[in-house]
């Protein structure tokens, strides 16, 4: 892709995929934080 | 000399410093708290921006551009742990650190360390280690602000250094962390204009991306691969994972990083953080690293790899946006070193000053003390910038390394973790500094292909259980400790009102009800 | 299994005890679901100083925490004989004697305070007893993810934030 070894292109893109899919992951499960000192 | 360009790094500057004017007006220095953590009000998008621009710096223009200059696509393995860097910190010690560090009462990173393994010598060690290395840190941002600065407005580097220099020490001087953080926002937005807009004239000067990566494999095919120009790092996957975990793991020991963390507006705010810190990181950590892979094309034969993003920028913009995009440059490097600077100051007079000089220190006279350390740090800073100044990147990395691999495990294990006691925390701390610096100093990464912060984190991270566990039974965690870690785990409010109408004449039986509770969940 | 135990009358009810904290909480909803009886020494002392006048005495009733030895002056109060399970009973951990002695000290500060005299005052134990207060273990709930406890005064109706 776009020119690269498929290693590289791994690199380039992977990573950015894997911390979109691991930031999904913290919003789904810290959803109950919201309420949290919700007073103020 | 280009008077466009001045001109607007001149107008640049006048708004950050009426930023901080403005700050200041609005009573951020009117006591300690104010000072530091700008009286925890920091909402998502600033903690964010704030904690993205903070760690970025002058090492994103300089050093990055100057890695990927010389060794190509490798140098995006930095990139792929930084990227992460801000939701891994957010979500694994955000909410908890907040939450902690307020039950305790802590203002600074190493004040909640103590607080968290309570002993002299964790403040002692914690407090020394900083101030040190940060104060070495903000030496890398002097070098990358006084050279970006000579570069563009012709003078000579001397006086660009001591022009950055002093806007930077008089703005933190004027309004503490709040002047520090609003600032930073405003200079994160100013540095994603500036980056992308420079990779956008890359990629069409050179023909598109698709078209650039062609070119460079009929140069040298390596460039491209992910072991680096000329295959220097095949199979070093010890060296690898450093450089993934550098700015991903080894970020959670920067205390001028972590702090923002107990600055939050509420505990809560992390969740929001870590998507705002994961979609800016997107955008903006691989810019730097391609631009310098295609300086490779556009600037084959640069003296100064440091100052390949400078020179993409002069050459491919018109002079008006390089304006703006040295301001952005200036931004980055500006934002790192005034957080560096606060928070030097900030652990040199809360804890050493207050702790181990003056205990019966007025806040007044703290703050003083804060003030004079930012200013010796800057003419010192500024001496050394001068005679003799080392690389961006090598200063940032290693600083990181070690701070990463000292703090790292300490900061995540006063959350996550019961059983780490105070003999261990400062057993990980020690181990951590030291094995890293050693590793760097001996030149032992090249050697056994293992990079300095692989090997202080595993050694610090080891350190940190083993030693709290043979030491368990001699220095146990105190239960306040862990029933303030207790409440901290807890996802849930309580109503402010309640607990201002709360009679606490019945504490003592609250606490004797409270473990027999306890007790009975345990069976 | 269940014990016999002299508690302090005339207490707060289950619903009493969860519409005291609904007061101050809008938007939560509190269920008490559990009583736990805290045990006390109780002691009605009188205690009697002799001055240029005659003798001059002060009664006091006051309650010593059997677990941590903490005292206070109490309000008189009415027994009640109640059956109680052994898990809602706190356990004393303080001998009677050890009571009455931290109680004198407590009392005789108290009556020197009143006095402002430097006297030693005699005591004379009125009654004595081992006496129960009942708490409500309240549990504040909202949009159900969230949740924490008080602790709610049977009697008097003061509460306190449970950490656990």
């Amino acid at each position: 892709m776009f020119g690269l070894p498929l290693s590289t292109s791994l690199l380039v893109l992977g990573f950015p995929l894997f911390w979109i899919l691991y930031t999904i992951g913290f919003l789904l499960l810290t959803r109950n934080w919201d309420n949290e000192g919700d007073e103020r | 000399m280009n008077t466009t360009v001045l001109a607007f790094l001149v107008l640049y500057y006048v708004v950050v410093l009426g930023i901080g004017l403005w700050a200041m007006r609005r009573g951020a220095t009117d006591d300690l708290e104010g000072y530091f953590l700008g009286g925890r009000e920091v909402g998502p998008l600033v903690t964010a921006l704030t904690l993205q621009s903070t760690s970025m710096s002058g090492y994103m223009f300089l050093g990055a551009g100057s890695l990927a200059y010389t060794t190509g696509y490798w140098s995006l393995w930095f990139a792929a742990g930084d990227i992460g860097g801000g939701v891994l910190n957010l979500s694994i010690i955000g909410r908890r650190m907040r939450k902690l560090s307020q039950i305790m009462g802590s203002l600074t990173s190493i004040e909640y360390l103590e607080a968290r393994y309570p002993s002299p010598v964790t403040r002692l060690i914690a407090a020394s280690l900083t101030v040190f290395l940060l104060a070495f840190y903000v030496l890398a941002q002097f070098i990358a602000g006084g050279k970006g600065m000579a570069l563009v407005t012709g003078l000579e580097y001397e006086w660009a250094l001591l022009i950055a220099l002093a806007i930077i020490t008089i703005y933190t001087l004027l309004g503490g962390y709040l002047a520090v953080a609003y600032t930073d926002l405003f200079q994160s937005l100013i540095m994603l204009v500036g980056v992308l807009w420079v990779l956008g004239a890359a990629l069409v000067h050179v023909g598109g991306f698709t078209a650039a990566n062609q070119t460079l494999a009929e140069i040298d095919p390596t460039i491209l691969s992910i072991w680096g120009t000329g295959l220097g790092f095949e199979g070093q996957w010890g060296v690898v994972a450093g450089a993934v975990l550098v700015f991903s793991a080894g970020y959670m020991g920067w205390p001028h990083v972590v702090t923002r963390h107990m600055a939050m507006k509420r505990p809560a705010t992390a969740r929001l953080a870590g998507a705002y810190a994961t979609a800016w990181n997107l955008l903006f950590v691989s810019a730097p690293y391609l631009v310098g892979i295609l300086a490779i094309l556009i600037l084959p034969n640069l003296d100064d790899p440091e100052l390949a993003i400078f020179e993409v920028a002069q050459t491919l913009l018109p002079s008006a946006v390089t304006g703006i995009v040295m301001a952005a440059i200036m931004a980055a490097i500006m934002s790192t070193a005034d957080s560096l600077l606060l928070q030097t100051g900030s652990i040199a007079s809360r804890d050493l000053y207050e702790r181990f000089i003056n205990p019966r220190a007025s806040e007044q006279q703290m703050l003083w003390v804060s003030r004079a350390l930012v200013l010796a740090i800057g003419v010192i800073g500024y001496l050394v910038a001068l005679i003799e100044p080392p690389a961006v990147a090598f200063v940032v990395i290693f600083a990181t390394s070690v701070l990463g691999s000292a703090f790292a495990p300490a900061f995540v294990c006063a959350v996550w973790w019961k059983k780490a006691n105070t003999p261990g925390a400062i057993a990980s701390m020690v181990t951590g500094a030291v094995t890293s610096v050693l590793w760097e100093l001996a030149g032992l990464a090249a050697t056994t292909t293992l990079a300095p912060v692989t090997v202080g984190l595993t050694a610090s991270t080891v350190a940190i259980v083993v030693v709290s566990l043979a030491t368990r039974r001699s220095s146990p965690v105190p239960t306040y400790v862990l029933a303030a870690m207790e409440e901290t785990a807890r996802v849930g409010p309580i109503p402010e009102r309640l607990i201002a109408m709360s009679d606490f004449a019945l504490e003592p039986e609250a606490t004797e009800i409270e473990s027999l509770l306890r007790g009975e969940e345990e069976q | 299994m269940t014990h016999d135990r002299m508690a302090i009358a005339g207490g707060l009810t289950l619903a009493e005890a969860e519409s005291v904290v609904a007061s101050t909480s809008e938007g939560w909803t509190f269920r008490a679901h559990r009583k736990i009886y805290y045990p006390y020494f109780w002691f009605h002392l009188r205690y009697t100083t002799r001055t240029l006048l005659g003798n001059s005495s002060v009664r006091l009733s006051c309650l010593v925490d059997t677990r941590t030895g903490l005292t206070s002056t109490t309000d008189p109060f009415e027994l009640e004989r109640v059956d109680v399970n052994a898990g809602a009973v706190l356990g004393s951990r303080l001998a009677e004697d050890d009571a009455l002695r931290i109680a004198h000290r407590y009392g005789a500060h108290a009556v020197l305070h009143k006095r402002k005299a430097l006297v030693v005052p005699d005591v004379t134990v009125l009654e004595r007893g081992l006496v129960h207060k009942p708490f409500w273990i309240v549990d504040g709930r909202k949009r159900r993810q969230s949740s924490f406890r008080v602790l709610v005064d049977g009697v008097t109706g003061a509460f306190h934030v449970l950490r656990h």
